[in-house]
């Protein structure tokens, strides 16, 4: 079990707005990690950060070891390594869900279209869209898009995957169909790093819980740990607004 | 009204009308080439949030939009041979000032769509590991181009008809053959009848095509 990607001392600053203050994270090999806090914590942030979607003010982000430059061959090869999942699900309109899949793994990765049709089509499987395969994003659902948005960060085969916010933009009665895909990457030991606000989610789903308060960790363990026995008093408050409404 | 018209000094010299449409032609195509393919990174640049490639489109961008184009005309045709001293063949000097005046309104319509393409496909094409090339190539400009389609196609139709005024500049397109033939005949009324209707069946299959392109795309969308 190895450190894949390591976090040391990120700090961002959007003009005057400190959003994080010097933020340290180990992702080891197989984790599951949920970060949790309320908006504005930084957890999307820093999140972002560890892909560099938002350069980080200052700090480092290391690779398998390697601390990782802002050149761009730099940035596409960790990009490759560490995928990505949007709340905003971001699918490309123009491409049907197969083309979405497909996309990268002929520009970027330079496969013929028959290998990343091979490809494309075990990973629509895995998300169970193979039968939408031929549809555009407009004519589908919200959690449709995500399951191939799922599908399309991981046919890059990343070492890790990140998702901020995976169902935070679906409809309720769509959320459960993602949240299973997600499951279903956990148990063949995915690499995932998850911003979420489904603290049910959170708890059955993750190996370690991050709590973030005011852009630092405030408070990190087990599910347990974190989520029913929080030592500190920020989390707890946190908790107890969830609590009141949805346990 | 008593005038008469008479066609038959017109009709008699028709070719030189149409040489004079030949260049009206080149000089329209060769404009809108460079337009767009200077247009494109000099969009890119004016969009860009380095100020060392921002502020340099800008000034470009603003100053040919800002400024008359029969001014840059004539100041590019006195410029080459004043300030270079190379005495540039006078197509090169009337096709200097179109091309960068149409290179300037293209990279704004390219700045515009490209701005207008959200933030969220650029960010899903750089998390997969595309360099900005590819993203750009793959992903932005398909869905921004049908945006800037109608922008483009106004220009096009535009650029056909301000041909004319290369004339100026004594290049021998359709507008400047009608001058001579003008003086040489003093049949103004009837040349520039002809003129007129040469420009519009010259110019109206493009805004045809403008249509049909429009079409096109609302089907495809």
């Amino acid at each position: 079990m190895g450190v894949v990607v390591r976090a040391e001392k990120l700090h961002k600053t959007f003009g005057t707005l400190e959003v994080l203050k010097g933020v340290d994270l180990d992702v080891q090999e197989g984790e599951r990690i949920a970060i949790l806090g309320k908006s504005g914590s930084g957890k999307s942030t820093f999140l972002r950060c560890l892909n560099f979607m938002e350069m980080p003010s200052s700090g480092r982000v290391y690779f398998d070891g390697a601390p990782v430059g802002t050149s761009q061959a730099e940035l596409c090869r960790l990009r490759i390594n560490v995928g990505m999942v949007f709340q905003s699900l971001n699918l490309f309109p123009h491409m049907t869900a197969m083309g979405n899949v497909m996309e990268a793994l002929v520009s970027v990765k330079g496969m013929t279209k028959a290998q990343a049709r091979a490809i494309a089509s075990e990973q629509l499987g895995r998300v169970d869209m193979l039968s939408k395969s031929e549809s555009y994003p407009i004519n589908l659902s919200g959690g449709q898009q995500q399951r191939v948005a799922i599908a399309r960060a991981l046919a890059m085969e990343p070492r890790v995957l990140l998702l901020d916010e995976p169902t935070s933009s679906l409809d309720p009665e769509l959320v459960g169909e993602v949240l299973k895909v997600i499951n279903a990457l956990a148990a063949r030991k995915m690499t995932m790093v998850l911003v979420t606000h489904e603290l049910g989610f959170a708890y059955h789903f993750a190996s370690r819980v991050i709590f973030l308060h005011d852009g630092r960790i405030l408070e990190q363990g087990t599910p347990d740990q974190v989520l029913k026995n929080p030592a500190e008093k920020r989390t707890q408050e946190f908790l107890t607004g969830f609590n009141e409404f949805s346990f | 009204m008593s005038y008469t018209f008479d066609f038959s000094d017109v009709f008699s010299n028709i070719d030189l009308l149409l040489v004079g449409v030949r260049y009206t032609v080149l000089l329209w195509i060769v404009a809108f080439a460079f337009g767009m393919a200077v247009g494109l990174p000099l969009g890119l640049a004016r969009g860009s949030s380095r100020r060392l490639l921002h502020l340099p489109a800008t000034a470009y961008v603003e100053v040919f939009r800002n400024t008359p184009m029969l001014v840059q005309l004539l100041w590019f045709y006195y410029a080459f041979p004043t300030l270079t001293g190379w005495q540039v063949p006078t197509f090169v000097a009337a096709s200097a000032g179109l091309c960068l005046n149409t290179s300037a309104y293209c990279a704004e319509t390219f700045r515009a769509g490209l701005q207008a393409t959200g933030r969220g496909q650029y960010e899903a094409g750089r998390a997969l590991g595309m360099p900005e090339t590819t993203l750009l190539r793959r992903i932005i400009l398909p869905q921004a181009v049908s945006r800037m389609l109608p922008a483009f196609t106004n220009r096009a139709i535009e650029l056909g008809k301000m041909t004319a005024i290369a004339s100026v500049v004594t290049l021998p397109e359709l507008m400047y053959e009608a001058r001579i033939m003008t003086s040489n005949t003093y049949r103004p009324l009837e040349v520039f009848t002809v003129v007129a209707l040469i420009y519009f069946v010259t110019i109206y299959p493009v805004t045809l095509l403008s249509y049909w392109l429009e079409a096109r795309q609302r089907r495809s969308a």
